[in-house]
C-alpha cells in the first residue's frame, strides 16, 4: 500500500477534519461552562453575605433599601409552572393520543408538524396576544387587574403544548404496534386499549415530556412578563398579579448596579439549580424505565 | 366431509384483495369444532391473512378489500351489525411473536377480563388462576404475579399470551405460527397444551413447520399463492396427498 497516492493525504485530510470538530464541540461546552461560572461568581458573594436561607426565604424584595429576598418570586414562578401544566399536561396529552394513536395517517402527518410550528413563534407573540386579549377578558369576568397568574398560566400552558405533544406523541409511537394488535384481537376497543397497555407502556415518555415542558414553562420569560402583573408579593390568588424568577432578572436587569445587579444573578443560580434539576429528571425518566423490545 | 352441526367455522367463496393484489383466492373450506385444523403452506401464500380474516384482524389494515361469507356457528361475521369486539371475544388469537404487554403477571392476564368488562379483583382472580392453570404457568408464576411479564422466558410468554385468550372465555383461538419464535422445548409444551386446547376450543393453527402440523393437527389444510390445494385428515395429507403440489411440500421439495 506504500505507493499509493490517495492513502496519506486522506488521512490527513480525516484528522484535520476530526481535530477541527473536537476543537469546535470543546468550545461549545466550553461557552456554557463559563456562562455557568460566571453567573456563580456574580451571585454567589451576595447569598453568602444574606445567607441561602435569608435569600432564598426571605419575602421582601426591595432592592433601594437592600432588602433581597426572593420568596415570592419562587412562588410565583411555581404557582405560574403548576397553572401551566395543569393546562397544558391534559391538552397536550390528548392532542398526542388522538394524533399518535387515532388520526389517520395523513391527517397526522399535516398535523404534527404544525403543532411543531408553534414553538417557533416567538415567544413575545404569544404573550402579545395575552395582552391584548386574556387580559381583558380575565379582568372583565373574573375581576381583578387581569394582570394575573391566571393569564401567565393559560398563556404558558399553551407555549409548553408543542413540547409536550411532540415528545408525547413519540413516546406512543415507540410503543410496539403489537400491543396494540394484541390489545384489539383480544376484543377491545381503541380506547381500552389505549388506557390499558399503550399508556402504562408510554409512561416513562409521558413523564419526561410534562417535565420538559414544566422546563420550558419555568424558564419563560417574555410572555410572562407582558401578563402577569409582575408585583414582588406572594399571589393571595390565580387573580392577583405575579413575579416569576425570570421576570425578577429581566425587568430590573437594565438599571441594576452593586448589589441589586449580585442579586439579579443570584435569582439567576436558584433558577439554574432548579431547571438543572428539572432536566436531570427527565433524563432519567427518559432512560431509566424504558420498556423492553 | 362433515356434518352441519360439527362445524364451528364456515367460509364460502372468499377472496381477499390488498389494492391490487389478491392475496385470496375463491377459498371455500369448514373448520370443525373441538378439532385442531392446520394451515400450511408457503410463505406468503396467504395461510396467515386467512386466519386474519376469522377474527377480523385485516379489518385494522387499510386498502384490504374482502369479499364472500365467513359464518361462525352459522352467523355472518362481516354482516353490518356484528360487533367486532365481541366476535374478537369469541374468537381469540395468539401472534407469532409472544406479545406479553409491559404489566405485571397478574394483569396480562386480568386485562383480557377487564376488557370484556369484569373489573372487581373477587371475580377476576379465579379468572386469572384458572387461566393461568389452563396452560400450565400457574404453578411457575403463582408465587411472583406482581413482577413484569417480560421477565418471563419467551416460552412462558406465549402461554401467557395463551392464557390471556382463554381468559376472555373464547370459542375458537386462533395460533399464528405461535412456535416460529420458541426453542424446541417450548414447542413441545405449547404442542401439549393445544391437545389440551382442543377439548374445549376450536383451535386453528397456521404453522410454517410441516413436523408440527403432522404431530400437532387433526386437519390440514394446504395452501399455495392464495388458493387452497388440499384439505383432509392430516394423516392422509401427509401420507397420501391427491395433489402432486402436496406431495411435492409435504416431502420437502417445494417452499
Amino acid at each position: 500500500m506504500e505507493g499509493d497516492p490517495m492513502r496519506y493525504p486522506m488521512r490527513y485530510r480525516e484528522a484535520v477534519i476530526e481535530k477541527t470538530l473536537v476543537i469546535v464541540a470543546l468550545s461549545a461546552i466550553a461557552v456554557l461552562g463559563l456562562i455557568i461560572l460566571f453567573i456563580f461568581k456574580e451571585g454567589s458573594p451576595i447569598m453568602a453575605r444574606i445567607g441561602v436561607i435569608r435569600f432564598i426565604a426571605g419575602a421582601k424584595w426591595a432592592p433601594s433599601r437592600g432588602v433581597f429576598g426572593i420568596l415570592p418570586m419562587i412562588w410565583g414562578s411555581i404557582w405560574v409552572t403548576l397553572g401551566a401544566l395543569i393546562i397544558g399536561v391534559p391538552l397536550g396529552l390528548a392532542c398526542a393520543i388522538f394524533l399518535a394513536e387515532m388520526a389517520p395517517a395523513r391527517a397526522s402527518a399535516i398535523l404534527k408538524p404544525a403543532v411543531e410550528l408553534l414553538a417557533g413563534i416567538p415567544s413575545v407573540v404569544y404573550g402579545f396576544i395575552g395582552l391584548v386579549v386574556l387580559v381583558p377578558f380575565i379582568r372583565r369576568w373574573f375581576g381583578g387587574p387581569g394582570f394575573s397568574v391566571l393569564a401567565a398560566a393559560i398563556v404558558l400552558g399553551i407555549m409548553i403544548l408543542p413540547t409536550i405533544i411532540s415528545i408525547s406523541f413519540d413516546a406512543f409511537k415507540a410503543v410496539p404496534v403489537a400491543y396494540r394488535d394484541g390489545m384489539l384481537a383480544l376484543g377491545a376497543t381503541r380506547w381500552q386499549a389505549i388506557r390499558m397497555v399503550i399508556l402504562p407502556a408510554a409512561r416513562p415518555g409521558i413523564v419526561a415530556a410534562v417535565i420538559l415542558g414544566m422546563g420550558r414553562a419555568v424558564g419563560e420569560t417574555m410572555a410572562v412578563i407582558m401578563v402577569a402583573g409582575n408585583a414582588t408579593k406572594i399571589p393571595s390568588s390565580i387573580l392577583a398579579p405575579v413575579r416569576t424568577l425570570t421576570s425578577n432578572i429581566a425587568l430590573e436587569m437594565g438599571y441594576a448596579a452593586g448589589e441589586h445587579r449580585e442579586a439579579l444573578f443570584a435569582t439567576g443560580i436558584v433558577l439554574f439549580v432548579v431547571i438543572a434539576l428539572l432536566n436531570l429528571t427527565a433524563r432519567l425518566f427518559a432512560t431509566g424505565g424504558r420498556v423492553a423490545r | 366431509m362433515f356434518s352441519n352441526k360439527d362445524i364451528k367455522i364456515d367460509i364460502k367463496n372468499l377472496d381477499l384483495y390488498y389494492g391490487p393484489v389478491h392475496a385470496l383466492k375463491g377459498i371455500t373450506v369448514s373448520f370443525p369444532r373441538n378439532a385442531i385444523t392446520a394451515l400450511i403452506g408457503p410463505s406468503g401464500c396467504g395461510k396467515s391473512t386467512l386466519l386474519r380474516c376469522l377474527n377480523r384482524m385485516n379489518d385494522l389494515i387499510e386498502n384490504v378489500k374482502i369479499e364472500g361469507m365467513v359464518t361462525l356457528d352459522g352467523e355472518d361475521i362481516y354482516a353490518p351489525d356484528v360487533d367486532v369486539t365481541h366476535l374478537r371475544k369469541r374468537i381469540g388469537m395468539v401472534f407469532q411473536r409472544p406479545v406479553a404487554f409491559p404489566l405485571s403477571i397478574y394483569e396480562n392476564v386480568a386485562c383480557a377480563a377487564r376488557v370484556h368488562g369484569v373489573n372487581d379483583k373477587r371475580s377476576l382472580d379465579p379468572i386469572v388462576e384458572e387461566s393461568l392453570r389452563r396452560v400450565g404457568l400457574w404453578d411457575e408464576v403463582k408465587d411472583r404475579l406482581g413482577s413484569s411479564a417480560l421477565n418471563l422466558s419467551l416460552g412462558q410468554q406465549q402461554q401467557l399470551c395463551i392464557a390471556r385468550v382463554i381468559a376472555t372465555g373464547p370459542e375458537v383461538i386462533l395460533l399464528d405460527e405461535p412456535c416460529s419464535a420458541l426453542d424446541p422445548a417450548s414447542t413441545l409444551r405449547i404442542e401439549d397444551l393445544m391437545r389440551e386446547l382442543e377439548k374445549r376450543y376450536t383451535v386453528i393453527i397456521v404453522t410454517h413447520s410441516m413436523q408440527q402440523a403432522a404431530r400437532a393437527s387433526d386437519y390440514t389444510i394446504f395452501m399455495l399463492s392464495g388458493e387452497i390445494i388440499e384439505y383432509g385428515i392430516t394423516d392422509d395429507v401427509f401420507t397420501s396427498p391427491r395433489d402432486s403440489r402436496t406431495e411435492s411440500y409435504v416431502t420437502g421439495r417445494l417452499g
